[in-house]
């Protein structure tokens, strides 16, 4: 594992835009905290909890799932993939270095909701600890299905649609926002297969606002490890 | 060294970028010369482990580009014609990802992107972000990837394209200095002329000549180009053919203009002109 490629990646794609480009602090801001008003309209307030706790989960699963674009264009427009793939770093390697650089993109967001849960009385140390670790595993998961859809667009037009689409259908359909006990048990299972349900269902049972499902974190390390092993086995890195 | 046997490769569409093509280059600059879609890209890329041939075989300094990738990747270090820089990012930390890729020690990136940006006079602009340098800034960042690579070979795809004289120069001047063997592509003859030791004609996928500079010039046997309004070559509007010296004079002063041959009139006779009836 070069570990050391992979933290200079996440400066060259992560760290680069935090220290030179202030309207990146309120990037990965701006679309939870507008969805977290629109739920304080619409809920008078109620499922503001579920907004706050369900915010460090879409800022994370956006901007990770960005990855699909980003690879692809990395590839297609940049070259840069062409530049690694003729070097030892694998795909794996590669997925790792995107993953830590959206989690460095995101942490102005993550300390923003940080406050914000401290505001609305969430806060403790271990359950913003194991928020964290499950961000952690949500990073790495949604970033391996990122790489592996963005390895397989072929051309520069329409990247960005299918960006957008996979983003949308894997992190706004699953319950981030909403208790995922509203959902039948058959719609939990297959919105199961995107991480961001897994990690989503997890964070409402560390605060305490559903009972916690146990399957769900260990589903959640389950998607990291099968979704690495799909990437490492079906992504496109060096061309046929 | 790298020895190519009966490389071809063919794209899933049915386009032949190489055909059967063989070669053994040894030099310590190569230069492989072409029209666009000759080939030139695929060959290198196909060299530089981006892509999988379709059949032949290629050994790098012994090793096989199949069987030992990852060996070969170590030794290896490749710059992509079409290779954009990441505008948020400055020259350091392009290089310094790069060198970090290809597996240097942390201590050892620090003096050898110093010496790639120093040798490129981008020394000033280390800490810039690469969206405010210039296109010709912006292409030697790749370059100054190349030179610190401590790679055993290197491939560069067209490196000075859209480079002004005095950064051409500048790249040149690396090259020339660096301690392993260079494999470039390019479309300007003289930079081929300059810096190849050895120079591969390749057109439609196939390799028409190969040689050092004068020796593929010996092939005009003394003949100079005549260009005007018939010839037996054909390019864009304009009529062009090779003659002695002695018959070349009888054009001139009757719309025609002479000019010894060069490696540009390598790539007319050989596939880049059209022949005329």
């Amino acid at each position: 594992m070069r570990t050391n490629f992979i933290l200079s990646f996440m400066k060259f794609n992560g760290l680069s835009w935090i220290t030179k480009s202030p309207a990146s602090w309120i990037a990965n801001i701006v679309t939870p905290t507008c969805l977290l008003f629109v739920i304080y309209v619409l809920s008078a307030g109620k499922l503001m909890d579920f907004a706050v706790a369900g915010g460090f989960v879409a800022i994370v699963s956006t901007a990770t799932l960005v990855t699909t674009g980003e690879s692809a264009m990395f590839r297609l427009e940049f070259r840069l993939q062409d530049l690694i793939i003729a070097t030892r770093v694998g795909v794996v390697e590669y997925a790792l270095g995107f993953a830590f650089a959206s989690l460095v993109f995101c942490a102005p967001g993550i300390a923003f909701f940080s406050i914000i849960s401290i505001a609305f009385g969430l806060f403790s140390v271990w359950k913003l600890a194991a928020t964290f670790a499950v961000i952690f595993m949500l990073a790495l998961a949604t970033t391996s299905i990122a790489m592996l859809v963005g390895s397989r667009i072929r051309r520069t037009i329409g990247m960005w649609s299918i960006s957008g689409i996979v983003s949308a259908f894997m992190s706004l359909i699953p319950p981030t926002f909403y208790p995922y006990t509203e959902l039948p048990k058959t719609a939990l299972y297959l919105l199961a297969i995107s991480p961001v349900t897994p990690a989503a269902v997890t964070i409402q049972g560390i605060y305490g606002l559903a009972p916690m499902n146990y399957y769900m974190p260990v589903l959640l390390v389950l998607e990291v490890l099968v979704y690495m092993a799909i990437l490492r086995k079906f992504a496109k890195w060096r061309e046929e | 060294m790298i020895e190519i046997r009966r490389l071809t490769k063919r794209y899933a569409d049915g386009t032949t970028a190489v055909s059967n093509l063989s070669l053994t280059l040894g030099k310590k600059i190569t230069g492989i010369l072409g029209r666009n879609g000759a080939g030139k890209t695929t060959t290198l890329r196909i060299l530089s482990t981006q892509m999988m041939p379709t059949s032949g075989t290629v050994r790098i300094n012994g090793l096989d580009l199949v069987k030992d990738v990852d060996r070969i990747r170590g030794i290896i270090a490749s710059i992509p014609q079409e290779a954009k820089v990441m505008g948020i990012a400055s020259p350091m930390e392009h290089v310094s990802m790069y060198l970090n890729a290809r597996g240097l020690e942390k201590d050892e990136i620090e003096g050898l992107a110093k010496g790639a940006l120093k040798e490129l006079n981008m020394w000033q602009v280390r800490d810039k972000p690469t969206a405010d340098l210039s296109g010709g800034m912006k292409r030697k960042v790749f370059v100054a990837m190349a030179i610190a690579s401590k790679a055993e070979i290197i491939f560069l795809d067209e490196p000075t394209t859209g480079l002004d004289p005095i950064s051409r120069l500048e790249v040149w001047s690396a090259i020339k200095k660096l301690d392993c063997d260079t494999v470039i592509t390019t479309h300007y003859m003289e930079e081929a002329k300059e810096l190849a030791d050895e120079v591969v004609l390749i057109d439609n996928g196939r390799c028409v000549a190969q040689g050092s500079v004068p020796e593929l010039l010996k092939s005009f046997n003394g003949k100079v180009r005549v260009e005007g309004p018939t010839g037996k070559y054909k390019v864009g509007g304009m009529r062009i053919s090779y003659l002695s010296a002695a018959e070349a004079r009888k054009f001139v002063g009757k719309g025609y203009y002479t000019r010894p041959a060069s490696l540009e009139d390598l790539l007319i006779v050989n596939g880049g002109g059209a022949i005329e009836d």
